[in-house]
């Protein structure tokens, strides 16, 4: 009887497998058996953020028609949220981008694929130390890994990086200098154990509002969470809270060091775990004496640490930050108590911050400190905010300074065990840190002669026209240098192709196949289930395709060491398909090639990913996953815990293994607290935040098109403060001018709406194309990650009327 | 004697009329209490920005002042303001609702299901909300959505996933936006058209021969309380016809290609849709409205 059961199971496996390769073989969407309602349907991770809920896709005539939670999921459980349930509608908005088009003569006029394809390959071809790739967490998995190695293997280039920069750079380099490894240990299970939440700056219920969900569905069946907002303003987050502390912009720094300082006074830190696990470190004296300095930092023993976080009182902290010292008295009484377990989640508060590095390490180091690490519900958890940022940027590394799975450029070795899988001559990789991204734009937006020397630039999957800091200096300054070539492909017209030279249309989400990777190290796939409209291709394709006619202009790189070209794929009969040529694409799985041979860069790491076919099967897998004795593939849910992590030693209870001083133990940071970039004055007496809204995803070229969320949120606006605008005499709704160094923007005052600002405080989303709050934007990058603080810079305001 | 009846009935009617003041005392006593609310909830909290306001709430100038009752206006000004004041204007409804010897033209029903579909992207998709909301929280949603309301013809439709029950935002954005229209025509972009056609609902659901229960013809996920839409706060033609039976399941059976929980064990996608149209008969003619 068993056997039997288990036969079939089996026998409906190797049919689910055999019918999963024959589809994502067929060039187009293959039939599948529909239900009574002729929909068929399919697993797909949702395209928006970086939670990484899987919905289900209906489609019907080859179109997608209906969107459902994935029960089968354990991210979402069945559940999305507003921009999930219509993801499906972001593919139908009636401008989608159908054709290749070139500008002349300031006109973007249609042109064919093989004539775009020649026009980027001879501007490589004349300058390829001048090329740049401008990429995003947004890519799938295989698109990164070929724009990687096209550009670092086959151009010797490094001046590739990702949008990614712009949103978790600062929460990797805290990994890094902490664990010595990247990417978080916990995982969203955390949330389904923890009694005390605390989100630092992290507006949950409205950015990821699956996972704020799964903790207030706790409540709703009557379990005890303690949720602790800390923000700069109140948002829907604030509302559900127990605790909400509000802190002066920038001071987060002094709070984390308060409840050490505290955890230290009391005694009532974790000395065994400190003892045992970790070490103290602080900034270097030399941060240039070697390029990982700034990650290593100067040991310090614990006295050091002590005396250094002794001028951190609750009253100085209240000083600097105007939380009371009760409530930071309270936060570390909740530190010093080992029998509640406590998650901490952060987002774009901790990382675009131009001290962003530190104000990582400091959470980590408290949940340190505390022994608050390694168990079920006690985890510091970074959130990450596009589907791909963990699996395309961080894990293959589509940046300036990355190889594939976690290597150096920097690192000799690691160079060379890359172009040893990439079959490539030695020497080949570039050993010089390429451009990352304020300072590849700036490049760009410089002319030649100025010292620009990035002159022809890459955008995949991504809208830096308006999501890039300091816009005027960063984008808007390109205009009117005829010898710099910007190429943009998209699925619609935005802010970035307004100055492109050649747009191309890609393919997006379902109509092609993809893998992603997001926030909890969960690696996802899905396979292509409707045809892109038009002449839409995939960004795989193009990269692939010009690699090729760079091959066939006689470019030396585009060949490995035997001379084959550097993108030979196999399909699983093992015989070579010309996937360069789109009519071939899709006679082969390009995606599966590509991740197979990515793959064998994930183990150095120990972020070993398992084959292909087991993602097919899977609602995503939690790396490190390794394969069992029985030849079953496991996921890990709590890196570095021996309960859990296999590759953490018998006894050793928890074990960093890839620990930055060697010894197995993570690394307490001292880190001052310090004054922001810029700070209001007599001038420009308030601080100017930036975010998001539920309703749009980023920069909104998808949301936007789709009705039901347009009409939710059809533009964006500034919020106020009450008795701030009573003091000028604002009036609600009423359009008002805010004005920082840099740009000024006219946009409605919104008053007691969506979120709350104290007094002196300004708020403004950056969805909107039409009033993008990036003209304002600082753009001071935090010296270590690079990445541009986005939520402090001075501003001012005025009446649009009186304006001058 | 002629006087003693009279005396006593006096006595009785001054006994009933002193009960009912009594009565009428202590009820309104009572109700009095319950309907004093106060104002307090619908102010904003106080910004806590400055140490003071946190530490020391007595004789802090920025303690929120009790709210007199001349202000608490607040129906007038609220973001359902409109909608509150509108309500003179509702219509007493037109149709009945179904009962047994009464059952719904198809007609009828598919204009309803026309209604619903108005709301959403597809069948299945969270509804949009229909009226302004508030905008920083969703504590108000249940008051109306959390039962069901009826006033006259309009409805505040029960809410269908109850275990799902506290960020309602997450999911339903209102349709009115969050500005009022003259600035939204000065600072929204006109939308570009969307070609999107959802999946529409399905009508009437299958019956095994002409009178049997008919099986449910959706999906089910996060429509759980089938009285949401078919209860007595449902949209009058597509209540059921017999309110009073509470276990719809029991009759009334999901198809199963609709289920996407089947089969947990075996997670590869396709056994689970190879497995899955075994329950699902071809449909039937959908039967006369009255059997």
């Amino acid at each position: 009887m068993i056997q039997r059961r288990e036969f079939n199971k089996l026998a409906a496996l190797a049919a689910a497998s055999a019918a999963a390769q024959a589809r994502a073989q067929q060039s187009s969407p293959a039939p599948k058996p529909a239900t009574n309602d002729g929909i068929t349907w399919d697993k797909a991770p949702c395209r928006f953020c970086g939670t990484g809920c899987h919905v289900r896709v209906g489609v019907k005539n080859d179109r997608v028609v209906a969107i459902e939670g994935d029960q089968l999921a354990e991210v979402n459980k069945g559940l999305l949220c507003v921009k999930g349930y219509h993801v499906g509608l972001a593919l139908y908005g009636k401008d989608r981008l159908t054709q290749p088009l070139l500008r002349r003569n300031g006109v973007l006029e249609p042109i064919s694929w093989e004539e775009a394809i020649e026009t980027i390959s001879q501007k490589i071809m004349a300058a390829p130390e001048q090329f740049a790739i401008y990429g995003s967490g947004q890519w799938t998995i295989p698109e990164g890994y070929a724009a990687n190695k096209f550009i670092k293997g086959g151009l010797g280039s490094n001046h590739i990086d990702p949008n990614a920069r712009l949103c978790m750079a600062s929460a990797v380099t805290g990994f890094l200098s902490v664990y010595g490894v990247d990417e978080p240990a916990g995982c969203y299970d955390d949330l389904d154990k923890c009694d005390v939440l605390i989100m630092w700056g992290n507006n949950m219920a409205e950015m990821h509002p699956v996972l704020f969900s799964r903790v207030m569905d706790r409540r709703t069946r009557g379990e005890k969470v303690t949720i602790i907002d800390l923000g700069t303003r109140r948002t829907r987050t604030t509302e559900f809270s127990d605790h909400y502390l509000e802190f002066r912009p920038h001071s987060d720094l002094a709070i984390m060091n308060g409840i050490a300082h505290l955890l230290i006074k009391q005694n009532a830190f974790d000395p065994k775990f400190v003892e045992r696990f970790c070490n103290f470190r602080k900034a270097p004296k030399d941060p240039l004496a070697t390029p990982s300095a700034p990650l290593h930092g100067d040991a310090m023993s614990f006295e050091d640490y002590k005396a250094a976080l002794e001028p951190y009182t609750p009253e100085l902290v209240e000083k600097l930050s105007g939380v009371p010292a009760e409530q930071i008295r309270m936060l570390a009484g909740l530190f010093a108590n080992k029998d509640i377990r406590i998650t901490s989640t952060w987002c774009m508060g901790f990382n675009q911050h131009s001290r962003g590095t530190n104000a990582n390490r400091l959470c980590h180091g408290i949940h340190l400190l505390s022994g608050h690490f390694g168990r079920p519900g006690d985890a510091p958890t970074s959130l990450t905010g596009q589907p791909s940022a963990c699996g395309t940027a961080r894990e293959v590394g589509t940046m300036c300074h990355f190889l594939p799975g976690g290597r150096l450029i920097l690192n000799p070795e690691h160079r060379k065990e890359t172009e040893t899988i990439w079959n490539v001559p030695e020497g080949r990789i570039n050993p010089k840190i390429g451009h990352h991204t304020v300072l590849m734009w700036e490049k760009f937006c410089t002319p030649a002669d100025k010292g620009g020397d990035i002159r022809t630039l890459w955008v995949q999957v991504t809208n830096p026209g308006q999501s890039l800091p300091n816009l005027h200096k960063l984008f808007k300054a390109k205009a009117g240098q005829p010898d710099k070539f910007l190429i943009v492909s998209d699925v619609y017209r935005t802010a970035t192709t307004e100055l492109a030279d050649l747009v191309l249309p890609s393919a997006m989400w379902v109509e092609k196949n993809g893998m992603f990777g997001n926030s909890e190290r969960r690696t996802q796939q899905w396979f292509r289930m409707v045809k892109p409209p038009g002449d839409a291709r995939d960004d795989a394709w193009q990269m692939i395709a010009v690699a090729r006619r760079l091959h066939d202009l006689g470019h030396a790189g585009m060949k490995d060491k035997d001379g084959r070209f550097l993108f030979t794929l196999k399909n699983d009969k093992g015989e070579e398909v010309p996937v360069w040529e789109w009519p071939r694409y899709y006679d082969m799985n390009v995606d599966k090639a590509l991740f197979e041979e990515y793959r064998a860069f994930s183990r150095y790491k120990h972020k070993d990913l398992a084959p292909y076919d087991e993602y097919v099967k899977a609602r995503g897998l939690r790396w490190p996953v390794v394969q069992q004795q029985d030849g079953t593939w496991r996921e890990t849910k709590f890196r570095f815990s021996e309960f859990d992590d296999p590759y953490v030693k018998k006894g050793a209870e928890i074990q960093f293994y890839h620990s930055v001083t060697k010894d197995d133990k993570a690394l307490i940071w001292f880190a001052p607290a310090e004054k922001a970039a810029e700070e209001p004055d007599a001038d420009f007496p308030f601080w100017l935040c930036t975010g998001r809204v539920l309703e749009h995803w980023h920069t909104g070229s998808m949301t936007r098109r789709i009705p039901q969320l347009h009409a939710a949120m059809p533009h964006s606006y500034v919020e106020m403060h009450p008795e701030d605008a009573r003091e000028r005499g604002l009036a609600n709704g009423e359009t008002i001018v805010v004005k920082t160094r840099r740009g000024e923007l006219r946009l409605p005052v919104w008053i007691d709406g969506r979120g709350h600002p104290p007094r002196g405080s300004l708020f403004i989303p950056f969805f909107d194309e039409r009033l993008m709050c990036n003209d304002l934007t600082l753009g001071e990058v935090d010296p270590i990650s690079k990445e541009p603080d986005y939520k402090k810079c001075a501003a001012t305001v005025a009446r649009a009327s009186s304006a001058p | 004697m002629p006087e003693e009846p009279t005396k006593s009935r006096q006595f009785e009617t001054s006994l009933i009329v002193g009960g009912i003041v009594v009565l009428v005392a202590i009820s309104g006593y009572f109700v009095g209490l319950r309907q004093t609310t106060s104002a307090l909830s619908q102010t904003r909290a106080v910004e806590v920005v400055s140490a003071e306001t946190h530490r020391d709430l007595t004789g802090a100038k920025d303690v929120p002042v009790a709210v007199r009752y001349i202000d608490q206006d607040w129906s007038q000004h609220g973001t359902n303001a409109k909608w509150r004041n509108s309500l003179v204007d509702f219509q007493q409804p037109a149709a009945a609702a179904p009962s047994p010897d009464k059952p719904v033209p198809l007609e009828v029903k598919m204009a309803a299901l026309q209604a619903r579909a108005g709301r959403r992207a597809y069948d299945g998709a969270p509804p949009t909300v229909p009226h302004p909301i508030t905008q920083d929280s969703s504590a108000a949603c249940l008051a109306c959505h959390g039962q069901g309301l009826q006033v006259k013809d309009r409805f505040a439709s029960k809410i269908s996933h109850p275990t799902f029950g506290g960020s309602c935002t997450q999911c339903h954005v209102t349709s009115r936006g969050a500005f009022t229209a003259a600035e939204s025509a000065l600072f929204a972009v006109a939308l570009t058209e969307n070609s999107f056609q959802g999946a529409e609902a399905p009508p009437n659901g299958p019956r095994a021969w002409p009178g049997a229960p008919p099986t449910i013809p959706h999906r089910t996920l996060m429509r759980s309380d089938c009285a949401s839409c078919h209860g007595p706060k449902g949209l009058f033609a597509l209540r059921t016809p017999h309110p009073e039976r509470q276990s719809c399941t029991q009759c009334h059976v999901p198809a199963a290609a609709n289920d996407q929980r089947l089969f947990m064990s075996a997670p590869p996608l396709d056994a689970v849709k190879k497995a899955a149209p075994i329950a699902v008969p071809a449909p039937l003619a959908i039967p006369p409205p009255n059997p």
